[in-house]
């Protein structure tokens, strides 16, 4: 018989009950205690701004990097941005499902307070912005240009005026 | 969901990883709603979240980490860099010697020979701040000549005759001093009693200040000071950091000297000084404009603090994180055209307060959530003109909130509000007069009037800008799914003595708040039974309901 590990039931927007082990559960930052009070409850927890498959995601996220050190609780530490390099697998993990996931996901993870998930997501964000032009972003993000024509010219002439 | 969708916060936290080129170059071309914050991750950059919501230390949560490091001392006591004890504690550390300890908390009253024996063993002291002292059992002289940069003392007792020269000779004895906070409580059986005055006199003030020239942080809580100590003292200095408490002979006189001396300011607090008028505020909008934290509370009926302090304090201190505008008794003169100033110039205010200012309303509300991005605790209690609409939309908007406070906000009441009820209430507690010159259908549709600037579909607030008519709209956006809506973090939520709220107005606050953890329902109409607790859990999973304050 398998060992017994102590589980926690979250309930998705759809309503599919997912049992997650306290091990993993533990990189929930400021929920863990909220979670471990239910520990002995049957009833799952709801988190109706979560769907199944961003849980998922992050259950086997959380998983892969189960056993990464905890980052130091330094307040400088914190201040800072850490500058290290998104790992490769993290990269295609994040980006295999497309652009909508990713953004569910960086929700999802600022919900559950995953810091480590939602650094990397939010890296892996930015290294879309980077190094494009305006209208390139606007592009790949699909935003509306709300500007008007007249307004638009005001702003180029103004940057034009700054790189002088 | 899309980029657009996502939390502001988290916007920002992506773009903070942009160099600062490309912001300002590519980012604020992108669309509108980029351009705005284009300009914010330099600030985002400089203030981390925890840096943010600094609290003053509370000695409660000294108390919760103190056992824990008084279990591990044995093993770090050369490490240990700041300490809390108790009388029970300091038995148990008696000896252990601590080489390089610079701050010390001592939480209980203790006898100087224990005193004497802790501060032998702590050669690089450097603070100290000794809760609950008792000058019959410690004597004053063992804080002089230890050459300390802070020195927190609060009197248990009335304090002893000659505590203006033991002062005098404090400083004197420690010219390095940089932080200076006395407080004086007098305690019945466990009940603190604040109020009682230290009295002390104007030379001993101006001593202070002319020996500490590096003073930097001054504190005289509860201590009756008159304004003659500053004025006299007519030098420069350095303080950066002020508090007065419960001071009836400190007047505008002594506020105007002290902020044309110290310039440099960035905390104020003037609390329950009963003579402060608008004239003092208009000195300190005049002479501190790098101002970070201001906070008035005052005392009593008929205070002479108007709009036109609010409207100074706008122009001038434009770096303002915290501002506590609170009252004791009802406030009539602050309106909402003081605080949209405010909420207009003032654009990283933290945290704001504005108990008992009874006229304002959900203008107010609108301007802070339209300027004010950074609001993370917002207390109105006792504004009466504060309605639903305007609670509703403050919550969904204002994103980065996590505590706010409405208890006795009388206009928050249920839509279907019906006249039979106040009726009821009115019998059994008579409301001051003036109110009662007024209908309650009056008084319902003036909230109302008041409200009309700001109109509200859920997701979109908008504000009208009375004086350029301009219409500032602040979205926030449906995703296709059903049900997903960007929701704010808000944590606490105190809707005490709400009288007209009942249940099912209350299940719609808690809608706009999934992440809430702590709620204050006392006096309030809600009946809390089963199904709406399964309700409540449904809609708030975090929310612990055994702990928040609900009636039973």
């Amino acid at each position: 018989m398998n060992k017994i590990v102590p589980q926690i039931k979250l309930e998705t927007y759809e309503k599919e009950v997912f049992e997650i082990d306290l091990d993993i559960a533990k990189k929930f930052g400021k929920l863990v205690p909220v979670l471990q009070e239910l520990l002995n409850d049957d009833k799952p927890l709801t988190i109706k701004t979560i769907n199944s498959g961003t849980l998922k995601k992050i259950i086997t996220w959380c998983t892969y990097h189960k056993d990464d050190p905890l980052p130091p609780e330094d307040d400088d530490n914190k201040m800072k941005h850490s500058t290290e390099e998104v790992s490769s697998w993290d990269d295609k993990f994040l980006q295999e499902d497309g652009q909508a996931a990713l953004f569910d996901l960086i929700s999802a993870a600022h919900t559950l307070d995953i810091d480590g998930l939602l650094d990397v997501a939010c890296k892996v964000v930015a290294t879309m912005i980077k190094g494009k032009a305006p209208e390139e972003i606007r592009k790949v993000f699909n935003i509306k240009n709300d500007f008007t024509q007249q307004e638009e010219d005001q702003v180029r002439k103004e940057n034009d005026w700054c790189e002088d | 969901m899309d980029i657009n969708n996502i939390p502001l916060e988290l916007l920002l936290k992506i773009l903070s990883y942009i160099p600062q080129n490309e912001l300002y170059h590519t980012i604020s071309q992108v669309c509108r709603h980029w351009e705005k914050l284009s300009i914010l991750p330099d600030f985002w950059r400089t203030f981390s979240y925890d840096d943010l919501s600094q609290l003053p230390q509370s000695s409660v949560q000294k108390y919760s980490t103190m056992e824990n490091r008084v279990a591990h001392i044995r093993n770090i006591q050369t490490y240990v860099q700041e300490l809390s004890i108790t009388r029970m504690g300091i038995s148990d550390i008696q000896t252990i010697v601590f080489p390089d300890l610079k701050h010390l908390h001592i939480l209980e009253e203790i006898s100087g020979q224990l005193f004497m024996d802790v501060l032998k063993r702590c050669p690089k002291l450097q603070a100290i701040d000794v809760q609950m002292y008792n000058p019959m059992i410690c004597s004053f002289d063992l804080f002089c000549g230890l050459n300390l940069k802070e020195i927190k003392i609060s009197f248990l007792l009335p304090t002893s005759e000659t505590i203006n020269n033991d002062l005098i000779f404090l400083t004197e004895t420690n010219p390095n001093l940089e932080k200076l906070d006395l407080n004086v409580q007098v305690r019945y059986g466990n009940v603190l009693h604040c109020g009682v005055h230290l009295q002390l006199e104007d030379h001993t003030i101006r001593q202070i200040l002319n020996q500490s020239r590096n003073l930097k942080t001054l504190a005289l809580r509860n201590c009756s000071v008159s304004s003659k100590g500053f004025t006299s003292c007519g030098i420069n200095f350095g303080l950066t950091e002020l508090t007065i408490s419960n001071s009836y002979s400190f007047d505008d006189n002594g506020i105007e000297c002290v902020t044309k001396n110290a310039k440099n300011l960035l905390v104020l607090e003037i609390l329950e000084c009963n003579k402060i008028t608008d004239k003092s505020i208009a000195s300190i909008a005049e002479n501190c404009p790098r101002l970070q934290c201001l906070s008035i509370y005052h005392p009593h009926v008929g205070v002479q603090i108007t709009n036109q302090s609010l409207l100074a304090v706008a122009n001038a201190c434009r770096n303002l994180k915290r501002l506590y505008w609170r009252f004791r008794s009802k406030n009539r003169n602050t309106t909402d055209s003081g605080v949209i100033a405010i909420a207009k110039s003032c654009r990283f205010l933290v945290k704001i307060s504005f108990d008992n200012n009874v006229h304002i309303g959900d203008l107010s509300l609108s301007s802070m959530v339209t300027y004010c991005l950074f609001l993370r605790e917002a207390s109105f209690s006792g504004c009466y003109g504060i309605t639903l609409k305007g609670i509703k939309s403050f919550i969904s908007s204002c994103i980065w909130l996590e505590k706010l406070d409405c208890s006795f906000c009388e206009g928050i009441m249920d839509d279907d509000y019906s006249p039979v009820r106040t009726n009821t209430r009115k019998s059994n507690e008579p409301r001051e007069t003036t109110d009662e010159t007024k209908s309650n259908k009056d008084k319902l549709e003036e909230f109302y009037n008041r409200a009309d600037g700001c109109v509200q579909d859920d997701v979109a607030i908008s504000y009208t800008d009375p004086q350029t008519e301009h219409v500032f709209i602040r979205h926030h956006y449906y995703d296709q799914r059903e049900g997903f809506i960007v929701h704010s973090h808000l944590k606490y939520l105190s809707l005490k003595a709400c009288r007209l709220l009942s249940n099912v107005t209350i299940l719609t606050l808690f809608e706009l708040c999934p992440d809430l953890r702590e709620v204050d329902l006392i006096g309030t109409n809600a009946d809390i039974d089963q199904l709406l607790y399964d309700k409540i859990k449904q809609l708030c999973p975090f929310l612990n309901l055994e702990n928040s304050q609900a009636p039973p």
